[in-house]
């Protein structure tokens, strides 16, 4: 598969401070990628330097195999759709769409035709002669991303384009976001805080903190075999438990917990854990039954707290060793059972659900 | 008891001012404009269009009208200096404004501050510090020819640039302050997205900075324009009463020449003017707010 973006041994220091330490990873053609991580991980200094806002104080990165580290913003065949949009007010829908096309110096005809399928796209043909202001958030959302790929770019760049847009509409332009990228083939680098938005939409997500990657890996793996405690931590809830290594092999690790038992859990995780080594185990809550028998270990504890969330409650289970358990159970039938505070349970799961991570 | 109507007797002091101090002294030259001059001062209250066929015409020999050009040529003059300064303002703002909204804002203040300072001081000591400079043997001969860049120059006093110049550096503050303004209030992401879709810096100071700076550029236009209109120091001091402009020719009919009559209606075709200008200004600034951009 050919890389669309290769970045090499990508470093970038403001003063004394290191907003990203040796970073390399290449994306694919056609990929939606997605740089994840908190605020001030370097997600977005990475994306403003393969968009040329920012220079790289070392490495290289190339866009189609051409190293671009040193041209200028205007002069890479990349576009970005900018958090706050940054729609040129003085302009209609139609010339804001048309200024990549302009400063390209595409030919007026095949300019007028582009910006009039840009706008199908995008649906918002009738608002052709509309100004920014005259839009909503959502509309204005989709009229950056007609703005952005109208030049026909190599590589989209969305710096958290979806942060402003309430809860519904935001789970609307995800599906809109993906299928715009399977029609147009481009590769969307996307960069987001959000887990959900980055699991539901990406091909491949690079989970960054402090300036480096933390895991670069598909949605299901990030999740389900996070590569350290701060991945686990960082998408989704778990349960952390500080485990000791007693046994290691080839195919199975065995450990011992603080919840009263031993476990021996397959060895995915390929990492340098050794015997005698404190690791940290993790469980996620929905992966824990209450009251269900289960080919595996038994707990018993009493319901401390509950959340009703709709589709899920959220139970925080008081060990009767002392420890608790953050538990979450779909709610799949609507008479369902419903613990009550202080209900007696008994909780299993099966090890198979069980990670061990190292810091 | 009856509540006291703020919104009605809080601006009533603003009205009797404006009354007082604007709309009645204005009726009276309108007044003075349609009656005949006196010859001894003030005038006489027989209605007469003299004053504003004085504009245009003057007596001949044999006391026939003939046109005369003398006055359009000042009226002409005031035009075209007014708008040489505003334009040359403008020429010179921008880069300034741009500058200083490019600075910490510690530089900034300090900045803004040192734009402002000559309105600390008396236009008439800044107009005459002017007249010190360009005057013959001044400190601008004597240092162009002490660097041997000219050995002999004709008087730069007394001239149309010299005025210019006096109005370019009397009203700049006017124009700076209203386009810093709308530069700081520029979206810095938007020369961003420019850049992002191919614009070099020239194209984006074009399509993206010019038009969005407009209503900065159109406020300070006026600001100048329209003071260098019915300028009075700069004429009287910098083109020394050979090359008139509109405010001292006014000044005169009210002095020297003691024609009441005909200086009124020279400010009232001088107000016209700023009218005129102004709503032009008005009508362009509605229409670019229409587009969103205030």
């Amino acid at each position: 598969m050919s890389k669309s973006v290769q970045i090499k041994n990508i470093s970038k220091n403001y003063g004394t401070y290191q907003a990203a330490k040796n970073i390399s990873f290449d994306i694919n053609d056609n990929e939606f990628f997605t740089l994840l991580g908190p605020s001030g991980c370097g997600k977005t200094t990475l994306l403003r330097m393969i968009a040329g806002f920012e220079t790289a104080s070392s490495g290289t990165i190339k866009l189609h195999g051409r190293d671009i580290h040193q041209l200028p913003a205007h002069k890479r065949r990349v576009n970005t759709v900018f958090q706050n949009y940054a729609l040129f007010p003085h302009m209609t829908l139609e010339q804001n769409i048309d200024f990549g096309l302009e400063m390209c110096k595409w030919d007026k005809k095949k300019r007028k035709e582009r910006v009039k399928e840009m706008l199908e796209l995008v649906h918002m043909e009738e608002f052709s002669k509309r100004y920014p202001s005259q839009l909503s958030g959502g509309q204005q959302q989709r009229i950056a991303l007609a703005r952005a790929l109208a030049p026909e770019p190599e590589v989209l760049l969305l710096d958290e384009p979806l942060s402003a847009l309430d809860l519904k509409l935001r789970q609307a332009m995800r599906d809109e976001l993906l299928t715009l990228q399977r029609k147009t083939g481009i590769t969307f680098i996307f960069v987001t805080h959000d887990q959900e938005e980055a699991l539901a939409m990406s091909d491949r997500i690079c989970v960054l903190a402090g300036g480096s990657i933390q895991q670069l890996d598909t949605p299901i793996n990030i999740y389900e075999n996070p590569s350290n405690k701060f991945v686990a931590d960082f998408i989704g809830e778990t349960n952390f438990f500080p485990v000791d290594v007693i046994d290691i092999n080839e195919k199975t690790i065995s450990i011992q917990t603080p919840l009263g038992i031993d476990l021996t859990i397959p060895n995915l995780a390929k990492t340098t854990i050794s015997v005698g080594n404190n690791v940290t185990m993790s469980l996620r809550p929905e992966k824990i039954y209450i009251n269900k028998p289960e080919n595996g270990p038994e707990l018993a504890g009493k319901v401390a707290s509950r959340n009703y969330m709709g589709g899920y409650t959220h139970y925080s289970i008081a060990l009767d060793n002392g420890q608790s358990l953050k538990v979450s159970k779909r709610n799949s039938v609507s008479n369902d059972v419903s613990y009550e505070i202080q209900q007696p349970v008994k909780l299993s799961f099966s090890p198979e659900s069980v990670r061990v991570l190292s810091e | 008891m009856k509540k006291i109507n703020i919104h009605f007797w809080g601006v009533v002091p603003a009205y009797v001012i404006m009354m007082f101090l604007m709309i009645i002294p204005l009726f009276i030259i309108l007044y003075v404009s349609f009656m005949t001059s006196d010859p001894y001062g003030g005038y006489k209250s027989i209605y007469s269009l003299d004053s504003y066929i004085q504009i245009l015409y003057s007596y001949d020999w044999d006391e026939n009208l003939v046109l005369n050009f003398h006055y359009l040529q000042i009226i002409g003059r005031t035009i075209v200096l007014s708008f040489l300064a505003a334009t040359l303002c403008l020429i010179i703002s921008f880069p300034v404004a741009f500058y200083i909204s490019k600075q910490n804002s510690q530089v900034k203040q300090l900045l803004l501050y040192l734009v402002t300072i000559p309105f600390w001081v008396s236009m008439v000591v800044r107009v005459y510090a002017w007249v010190l400079i360009l005057s013959d043997g001044g400190v601008l001969e004597t240092g162009l020819k002490f660097f041997g860049f000219v050995n002999d120059i004709d008087s730069l006093l007394y001239s149309n640039n010299a005025m210019l110049v006096g109005m370019v550096y009397t009203y700049i503050p006017l124009m700076i302050l209203p386009i810093y303004a709308s530069i700081e209030k520029l979206d810095k992401r938007l020369l961003e997205a420019a850049n992002d879709l191919y614009s070099s810096r020239i194209m984006s100071f074009k399509k993206i900075i010019f038009p969005l700076c407009k209503p900065g550029i159109i406020a300070g236009f006026v600001l100048v324009f329209v003071p260098c209109l019915g300028a009075v120091l700069e004429p009287t001091l910098l083109g020394g009463g050979k090359t008139m402009m509109m405010g001292n020719l006014i000044q005169n009919q009210f002095g020297v020449s003691r024609n009441w009559s005909f200086g009124a209606s020279l400010t009232i075709l001088l107000l016209s003017i700023t009218l005129l200008f102004m709503l032009f200004q008005a009508y362009r600034s509605s229409k670019l707010s229409h587009q969103g951009i205030q």
